[in-house]
């Protein structure tokens, strides 16, 4: 970048005043030469003067006969007179005396009276009573103020450089006669010989001295400009460009290396300034940048923790056929203030909870952390949604000093008949679709908010769900959500989303709704979190009985009564019988001696009967090691008894007797499924 | 449950199976076979009354049959079971009358 500069600056600064000081040193030497000339023009016109009143004194001024007429100039007293003018002319140094009478009409004209010339100047004499005309105006106006008594000297200077006949001064008095009338004027011309050749002199060492001054003062001047002014600019300009590429200190402040105490200097000082600030906040900046990198990671944390409280696996309940359920929660934000819920409080019921926490983001998503916990917990200890909800209102109300609140849906539906009881706390109303019907709200009894106030009663509802019926709560965050003309969503669009495939299935309907809210907000930013579940009743059609028993060998003939309790009752023939024993069996003893080995640990198991297809349906459960026993090779039934190994049949013999068997790893437990039908 | 009547002749060990053979009676089975196959050559089971097999009684019967040089014979065998020895190859290794 400095090499871009075309100019310096202290060689502008120094060329502008090397041009003043020369025009300076012109104006000095000329108003010396003025001076000068001026002195010697006086000096030169006063001995002018004495010379000529010398000569006034030798001068008939009486009678001008005596000059004009070849008589008188014949007379002794003329050529005495003439031989002392010559004196005085020679011996003063003065070209020419003269004796003129002018034409005092208008002063052109002058006729000579008397004239004499310094033996060697080399001229010829004008004649007594020559007329010649006057040579310009000045000598005009001279003679003029002369004659007419208006100054009693007057004097022509040729004083300008090399005039032809060397500068010279022509010095004019009046001639006066006896009577004191002026009557002419004596002149006397003089070489100004000491003014010609000293004064080149006198301008050459003038113009010398003015030059070497100049020099001189520019070279210092230079000097003191390129080390207080430029250096330190350019000093100045590589630091900003070094500090613009390398963001760092420099070793040594501006400050401390340019001396002075001048503008250059406080330029310095502010530069450092600057740069100290710059440094410090590029330092800030960038520990503002890791600061929010934590953040985010911490965020990334979070989310993935709330995620992981939720239920999100699909069905939820693999061995459950009395419904089937979905849910989803999509937040505004890293994390979110919404949440749902579901679980079993008991064999029979489950509880379904749909909640929106007031705010967003961090707070919104602690007080939705707690807020879930304590509904679960209070939950699976019993009692109806208004109970349960009460005491988690004493609970969140407790401390709650930054006034969060929570809306909350929480229902509880008994699986084997459909009735499901619900408490509203100041929540969006539920939806329910009838099976030979379309979507509509249910108007429920709202209640006070949780947390809102300590002591709310929480009032409940009663629904009965029929087989096909479904039920659909969510938040807020549907209804409103926004498009770019800041529509809101709206109930009546949600509604129209529910009902254009009421009968789907809970996944497909949540589906429907995600992809009509896409379409409606377009690409606006998701503004609020967006959760919803949906519970499709299929009724109690199987019979289902659960045993939780633990796993050992012991325990097999009460296993095998268990089952047959509810074979006879089914009054399942019995080669079928049989063969779900030996299924039964097999399974049961598998899980006894490989699932927590060394130790001990329980199995479930559920049994139903689904009588549209005449299926016996058995589920075991297990919390040991993950183990897919389907992955197990069948044994090679065609080797002869030699060659045959002990064991290895159990699994293959529950293959070959059951019409269907599955395997699933479901979180923490080990699914097999097990399904026979009945042959009648 | 499992009721076992065992008959010791020569080299000839006959036994009468009635009940169950699971899990549970397997070992028992096992048990009694250990303690009487010193010398015998053959075994005869009979399972007419014999109702319930599961692989822990096969894995009995394959173990009785590797410790005899002669055969291990199976007679009067119920459907059910019978269809359980056919399902694991039982019937080729077995001698079933």
């Amino acid at each position: 970048m400095l090499k871009l500069l075309r100019t310096k600056l202290s060689a502008n600064i120094i060329f502008g005043f090397v041009v003043i000081l020369i025009l300076f040193s012109l104006l000095i030497s000329f108003i010396g030469y003025r001076e000068f000339t001026r002195v010697l023009d006086e000096r030169y016109a006063d001995n002018g003067y004495r010379i000529g009143s010398m000569a006034g004194q030798v001068l008939d001024l009486d009678d001008f006969d005596l000059y004009l007429t070849e008589e008188g100039r014949s007379t002794k007293e003329y050529r005495t007179t003439v031989k002392n003018l010559q004196g005085i002319a020679d011996h003063m140094g003065a070209t020419f005396i003269y004796l003129i009478e002018p034409d005092t009409t208008d002063y052109r004209h002058i006729k000579f009276i008397c004239s004499v010339m310094e033996k060697d100047a080399g001229y010829t004499l004008f004649e007594p009573g020559y007329v010649r005309e006057t040579s310009n105006d000045e000598y005009a106006q001279k003679y003029r103020d002369i004659m007419e008594g208006r100054s009693d000297s007057a004097a022509v200077f040729r004083d300008q450089f090399h005039t032809d006949t060397g500068a010279h001064v022509t010095a004019m008095i009046p001639a006066t006669n006896n009577d004191g009338d002026i009557i002419g004027i004596i002149c006397v011309q003089r070489q100004m010989e000491a003014l010609d050749a000293p004064r080149d002199q006198f301008l050459l060492h003038l113009a010398l001295a003015a030059l070497f001054t100049v020099l001189l003062v520019a070279a210092i001047y230079g000097w003191f400009l390129s080390r207080r002014v430029s250096k330190p600019i350019r000093a100045i300009a590589t630091e900003t460009v070094r500090f613009s590429r390398e963001n760092t200190l420099p070793d040594i402040s501006l400050t401390e290396s340019i001396r002075g105490e001048d503008e250059v200097k406080l330029l310095a000082m502010h530069v450092d300034k600057m740069e100290l600030a710059i440094d410090q906040y590029i330092k800030n900046l960038s520990s503002v940048t890791s600061e929010r990198d934590r953040m985010e990671s911490e965020l990334n944390v979070a989310s993935g923790i709330q995620k992981g409280i939720l239920p999100t696996i699909f069905p939820p309940f693999p061995e459950r056929d009395e419904f089937d359920l979905y849910a989803s929660m999509d937040p505004a934000k890293e994390v979110g203030g919404d949440f749902y819920d579901f679980f079993f409080v008991d064999d029979t019921h489950l509880a379904l909870v749909m909640a929106d926490v007031s705010g967003k983001g961090v707070p919104a998503a602690l007080f939705m952390m707690g807020s879930k916990i304590l509904i679960k917990n209070r939950a699976v200890m019993g009692g109806t949604p208004g109970e349960i909800l009460e005491d988690v209102n004493t609970q969140l109300c407790e401390g709650n000093h930054t006034g969060m609140f929570v809306t909350a849906w929480l229902g509880i539906l008994d699986v084997t008949t459909g009735e499901l009881i619900t408490a509203n706390a100041g929540h969006e109303y539920p939806a329910i679709c009838r099976a030979d019907g379309t979507f509509e709200l249910f108007k429920d009894r709202h209640s006070f908010v949780l947390a809102g106030m300590s002591g709310t009663k929480f009032k409940e509802e009663h629904i009965t769900m029929q087989p096909g019926d479904t039920l659909f709560v969510y938040t807020d965050g549907v209804a409103e959500a926004i498009n770019a003309d800041e529509e809101l969503f709206g109930m009546e669009r949600m509604l129209t989303a529910l009902n254009r495939s009421p009968h789907a299935a809970p996944d497909e309907l949540l589906r429907n709704m995600t992809d009509s809210i896409r379409a409606f907000t377009g690409e606006t930013e998701q503004f609020d979190d967006i959760t919803m579940l949906a519970l499709q009743f299929r009724g109690p059609r199987s019979h289902l009985r659960t045993l939780r028993i633990e796993a050992c060998e012991e325990n097999l003939p009460q296993v095998i009564e268990w089952v047959e309790e509810m074979l006879q009752i089914l009054d399942v023939p019995p080669k079928d019988q049989m063969q779900i024993d030996l299924a039964v069996e097999e399974v049961f003893v598998n899980i006894a001696k490989y699932a927590y080995a060394p130790g001990v640990g329980h199995a479930l198991i559920r049994m139903g009967y689904d009588m549209d297809t005449q299926t016996v349906k058995l589920t075991f459960l297990d919390s040991g090691i993950s183990y897919d026993p389907l992955e197990r090779e069948d044994p090679n039934t065609t080797l002869s008894a030699e060659d045959r190994e002990v064991g290895g049949l159990g699994i293959f013999l529950v293959k070959k007797s059951m019409d269907k068997v599955e395997y699933t790893r479901n979180q923490d437990f080990n699914v097999l499924s097990l399904e026979k039908k009945i042959d009648r | 449950m499992l009721n076992t009547t065992i008959q010791k002749s020569d080299t000839l060990l006959e036994v009468a199976l009635e009940g169950r053979l699971d899990t549970v009676t397997a070992p028992q089975l096992q048990a009694a076979l250990a303690e009487q196959t010193d010398g015998i050559s053959d075994i005869v089971m009979d399972c007419a009354a014999l109702s319930y097999i599961s692989s822990a009684g096969l894995r009995v019967l394959l173990t009785a049959r590797k410790s005899i040089r002669g055969e291990l014979t199976l007679k009067n065998v119920e459907p059910s079971v019978r269809e359980v020895l056919e399902i694991t190859g039982f019937v080729d290794i077995l001698t079933i009358e």
